[in-house]
């Protein structure tokens, strides 16, 4: 089971005094790591961010205003409660103009110590549901989608204008991107809305079945039909029909369906009538449909039939901030489904969750973070209830086939693809630096120091 | 007598309230085993406070000082507390001629709270 409680840094050089907090915090519910020197309390830090920091300005190789001022440097995010001689005012001051949160004068009153570590845990405990609420859903354009992400927001659009037209919608985008809940949204917003919404999975369906399954049989039309069954798309009469993985189906079954498009009339296996049906097309596929035609495996006159209106949904990884936005809402679902107390994700886990590649999209998020509530207990989701997998960036062989594919590209100066890197991943990090520097392993001040070159440039 | 002498002479070695509080909030056999850590390291600090300061290297004996006052005040020592500010202060300011007599009475201080503070542990013990 994860460990839920809080770490705490504390750094002192007096081994009386080290031991004296120490026994005084035994009973709280934090794990409490003691270092003595300037030196180890940075190489710990480097290490592991603690939540808390107890520190004592004078340190025998260095000042614990040198720790506070690389802390704020590095934008490192610690609640520190800084211990002062007593007196020291002016220095108390200079900390927490620095970032400390607290100070406390010594000799350390023990009652006075657990009070200002009480208060601490609670503000930080405060700034992370705040934090967690910077990610809820400002309610996206249309129901059923999070996120407001620059590329899901054409998508609304699309969808917005799309959906009162009676226009075939051809969706592609990868696995778990979320085309049947776009092609929901299509029909919940149609003036068919109270209609049926009939989904056929294309892929599902042995070759054998599938035209019964799209259009219906009469009784004896083969053997086992010993009623007459209807097909999808009479099911699906004055609302919409879904067809997923549109380039699975059968080429011999693409001409009748081409013919249905075409007639609005279908006609029941085994049957000599035809009938007329008023049904809105939306299909889907997660494979490049022109390369299919190109292939000989899809009609290009069906392909162009259906093409009318076409909505590409972005894989997960281009979705910036939505990333965190869809897994915070996943985390409060799931938590209410399960009984469990999780709230949000710890700022670890959202950089871990920013820095994936998201072969899965979605639905892969969605696995994540179910399993990491059910196997879990606490608040908050932490790196260490996340699958090992998502230690790497999920790059496998073929994203970087798929980068290959994109090459070759002109060269350009060192300099500009370093600005494009970091102005992309700024971007991509809703204009958060210190996330932004974490996915490009470099330190915040760094990527500063670049952009206040840039805009000195400018000027 | 200067006024710092007569006040420290006034104030007791061991704040003994202080020392029951300590004892209330984590329990006699910590307390004893913090005492004993107090004693040990203050003990190596005497030492290196003492020939910082015969060496004459004020800084490092400022910086020791600061150390121990922390502790001292911690753990209930008020005398050597006092002199020990007070020692930190003449050293920082390279006072050399104050710096021998704090030194000389710190070091008589210490001692005894040193004695005193045995005594008490052992007690606890007993």
């Amino acid at each position: 089971m994860a460990d839920n409680r809080l770490n705490v840094l504390l750094v002192e050089d007096t081994a009386s005094l080290a031991a004296l907090y120490q026994a005084s915090l035994q009973d709280e519910p934090l794990s409490l790591t003691v270092v003595q020197t300037g030196q180890e309390a940075l190489t710990h830090i480097r290490h592991q961010v603690p939540d808390i920091l107890l520190l004592d300005l004078q340190l025998p190789d260095m000042s614990g205003m040198n720790i506070l001022q690389w802390l704020h440097q590095e934008q490192i995010a610690v609640t520190t409660i800084v211990i002062t001689g007593h007196g020291s005012v002016s220095l108390a001051s200079e900390a927490m103009a620095l970032g400390a949160h607290d100070f406390i004068h010594k000799p350390v009153a023990l009652e006075r110590l657990k009070v200002t570590l009480h208060n601490a845990m609670k503000f930080r405990q405060l700034n992370q549901l705040v934090d967690s609420y910077r990610y809820d859903v400002a309610p996206a354009p249309i129901p059923s989608f999070i996120g407001n992400s620059l590329p899901m927001k054409k998508v609304y659009d699309l969808i917005s204008n799309a959906a009162p037209s009676n226009a075939t919608v051809f969706i592609t985008g990868e696995s778990g991107t979320g085309k049947e809940i776009c092609a929901e949204a299509l029909h919940q917003l149609s003036h068919s809305s109270e209609g049926p919404f009939i989904t056929l999975n294309c892929a599902a369906i042995p070759k054998e079945m599938m035209e019964s399954e799209l259009f219906g049989h009469i009784k004896g039309a083969f053997s086992g039909a010993l009623h007459d069954r209807e097909g999808a798309v009479t099911r699906a009469h004055g609302g919409t029909l879904f067809m997923d993985e549109i380039c699975e189906m059968d080429i011999e079954l693409q001409s009748k369906l081409l013919r249905f498009l075409q007639s609005g009339y279908i006609q029941p296996v085994g049957s000599a009538q035809q009938c007329k049906v008023a049904v809105r097309v939306i299909c889907a596929t997660n494979k490049d449909p022109l390369t299919e035609v190109e292939q000989g495996r899809f009609r290009e006159d069906l392909y162009y039939r259906l093409h009318v209106i076409p909505i590409h949904m972005p894989p997960l990884r281009e979705r910036g901030a939505d990333i965190l936005s869809i897994a915070t809402a996943l985390v409060r679902q799931a938590a209410r489904e399960e009984g469990k107390q999780f709230v949000g994700l710890s700022e670890a886990t959202k950089n871990r969750l920013q820095a994936y590649y998201w072969p899965g999209n979605v639905r892969q998020l969605q696995n994540v973070i179910r399993s990491a509530v059910v196997l879990n207990q606490g608040e908050w989701i932490t790196t260490d209830m996340l699958p090992t997998l998502l230690d790497t960036t999920g790059l496998d062989n073929e994203g970087e086939e798929h980068n290959a594919s994109i090459l070759p590209k002109p060269i350009v100066p060192l300099a500009q693809i370093e600005r494009q890197a970091i102005e992309r991943a700024i971007d991509y990090c809703d204009g958060n630096v210190s996330r932004a520097a974490v996915l490009l392993e470099v330190s915040p001040s760094t990527l500063y120091r670049k952009l206040q070159q840039w805009d000195a440039h400018h000027e | 007598m200067s006024n710092w002498q007569r006040l420290q002479r006034a104030l007791p070695l061991i704040d003994t309230h202080q020392l029951q509080q300590l004892e209330q909030q984590l329990g006699q056999s910590v307390v004893t085993g913090l005492l004993h850590l107090f004693v040990e390291e203050g003990e190596l600090h005497a030492s290196t406070l003492l020939q910082a300061v015969a060496g004459g290297e004020y800084q490092a004996a400022a910086k020791i000082c600061h150390s121990i006052k922390s502790a001292c005040g911690s753990y209930g020592a008020l005398r050597c507390q006092y002199l020990t500010e007070k020692l930190e202060v003449a050293c920082r300011q390279q006072q050399v001629a104050h710096i021998q007599v704090l030194a000389s009475a710190w070091q008589q201080a210490w001692g005894d709270t040193l004695t005193l503070l045995a005594t008490t542990v052992n007690k606890d013990h007993e």
